[in-house]
């Protein structure tokens, strides 16, 4: 490195972005390491390099994009509706003692429980298309966003809920100002808790009852023994769930500042 | 309700406190606490009053009382002739710990009040502006609560209650935390400000000293459980400067007090 930069030889590990690639890097470089001196058999796991080549293959020659926006769209339906009715129920849960006592025990229960099982039941009712898919997706992700924003309205500190009383604020005004930016950090663990449950249900509602998909390319990939492709697909999972979490921390960041609750 | 901005629209009497048999307790059976028992006691309008006592004797929980933030066991709290009101933006209360809300400005938490009561951004904006001013403050109105130093926070706490005039102002021990300079500096801005206004004023305080300079009234409470034991009238001038601390009149009614607090037995077995 040059050495009339103002960096120190530490400072550069600061840069976020730096730290972020540098792990990337580290990771891929095991990744391809273990891929070409681990199992023999191809069949349990391949290098990095041969992963990004079937990602290559799947995009150039099998409709990835088409396989990608399928998925996206049933995603978007799915995850926002449950990131909505969540946030409705799980304040309208929050705020009120008698409703928390009655409903708080079934939403921990379906909390709790692999709603995924459900899915051949979900489909048995709305056929196969995407409204069955985007469902399962709503299912799995809305509970522990129910969950996680009763936890957050009841959890903000007593002392600013009393500043909000006192000052008598009307009830919207006090949900907005004062509770939910109280409650965000727990509304954002739900937010991210239901990123990955989401993903779970998607891959599953694709493998039963689709013709095209992230989760569909995935599951054919398995059946045809195409073990690179199978590494590909859940590659573009984790990269759209990293890319969702990132959006989400950009709204938690503009509604606190950055500041630690 | 209407809002209280105005200050021109106050009624004469809106200030006015009136306290008849009035009763707290916490819990029940075994864990029951008796808070406040008993209180009598009335406070005409912009008046200052202090709350003195010990920890535990219920000036606090007198204070929440007033604002409506607890509910009265016995007897009646009146404010400004209305029979236990619910919270409301006649009265404001400066909380004990600053409890500001850590990701508004410090603008936008002195703001709070006259945002719930509906105020346009820009008035909003000139009246904070101007208590902010007052207080020293208006170089951090863009601040963030984390950045300030405690006695700066307790400022933005007291603005924030300032900001929509109330005719009634409930002050939980606000300079508790503060070191003595600052604490001093705070006490003569709070009888300027109190000047030029003509709310209503009950200050918990557990230091002697703090309730003679400011305070009109200086109301002593006895603990377990809590309850008004005497209620002395502080007939030192005004506007009273800090000096009013080293005169023969302020040191042998602060003895008085002491004694006052002494003999009630309630020093010294203080657990709270």
């Amino acid at each position: 490195m040059s050495q009339t930069t103002s960096v120190t030889r530490y400072g550069v590990l600061h840069s976020p972005w730096l730290t972020y690639l540098a792990s990337i890097v580290l990771g891929a470089a095991v990744w391809e390491t273990i891929g070409r001196l681990g199992p023999k058999s191809k069949l349990i796991f391949v290098p990095l390099s041969a992963v990004l080549q079937s990602l290559g293959t799947w995009f150039t020659k099998d409709h990835a994009l088409a396989d990608i926006r399928t998925s996206a769209v049933e995603f978007g339906i799915g995850y926002g509706v449950a990131l909505g009715v969540g946030l409705v129920v799980g304040v309208i849960l929050g705020r009120s003692k008698v409703l928390n006592k009655v409903f708080g025990p079934i939403v921990y229960v379906f909390y709790t429980a692999p709603i995924i099982t459900l899915t051949p039941v979900i489909i048995g009712v709305v056929g196969l298309n995407l409204g069955a898919e985007s469902f399962i997706i709503f299912a799995t992700a809305v509970f522990p966003m129910i969950f996680n924003t009763i936890a957050g309205i009841r959890n903000v500190p007593k002392d600013l809920k009393d500043v909000a009383t006192a000052f008598d604020g009307p009830r919207v005004r006090r949900l907005l100002r004062v509770e939910g930016p109280g409650a965000l950090i727990y509304i954002m663990v739900g937010a991210r808790m239901a990123v990955s449950r989401a993903l779970v249900g998607l891959y599953l509602a694709e493998l039963l009852g689709a013709s095209n998909g992230i989760g569909y390319a995935a599951y054919t990939a398995y059946t045809n023994l195409d073990v690179p492709r199978l590494y590909a697909a859940l590659l573009v999972l984790a990269l759209a769930g990293m890319v969702i979490t990132g959006l989400l921390r950009l709204i938690e960041v503009r509604v606190t500042h950055g500041v630690e609750l | 309700m209407t809002s209280q901005v105005d200050a021109t629209t106050r009624s004469a009497t809106a200030g006015e406190l009136a306290f008849s048999g009035l009763g707290k307790t916490f819990g029940k059976g075994d864990r029951k606490v008796v808070a406040l028992t008993d209180v009598n006691l009335t406070a005409r309008n912009g008046e200052f009053i202090a709350f003195l006592g010990p920890s535990g004797c219920g000036k606090s929980t007198l204070l929440r009382l007033i604002m409506g933030l607890e509910t009265v066991s016995t007897g009646t709290v009146s404010v400004g002739g209305r029979i236990n009101p619910e919270p409301g933006r006649d009265r404001a209360l400066v909380f004990q710990g600053d409890s500001l809300l850590p990701w508004r400005t410090v603008a936008q938490n002195a703001e709070l009040g006259l945002e719930f009561a509906g105020a346009s951004r820009r008035d909003r904006r000139a009246q904070v502006d101007d208590l902010l001013r007052l207080v020293g403050l208006q170089d951090f109105a863009k601040r963030y609560p984390h950045e300030l130093s405690g006695g700066m926070r307790q400022r933005v706490n007291l603005v924030r209650a300032l900001a929509i005039d109330p005719s009634v102002l409930l002050m939980d021990e606000p300079f508790g935390a503060l070191d003595a300079l600052t604490r001093e500096t705070m006490q003569t801005e709070l009888l300027r400000i109190w000047h030029e206004r003509s709310s209503t004023v009950c200050f918990v305080t557990h230091s002697i000293e703090e309730a003679v300079f400011l305070a009109d009234r200086v109301v002593v409470f006895q603990p377990r459980p809590g309850r008004i034991i005497e209620d002395v009238v502080v007939d030192l001038p005004r506007p009273r400067e800090p000096a009013v601390r080293r005169t023969p009149e302020f040191v042998e009614l602060a003895q008085r007090l002491w004694q006052l607090l002494m003999s009630s037995g309630s020093l010294g077995i203080g657990t709270d």
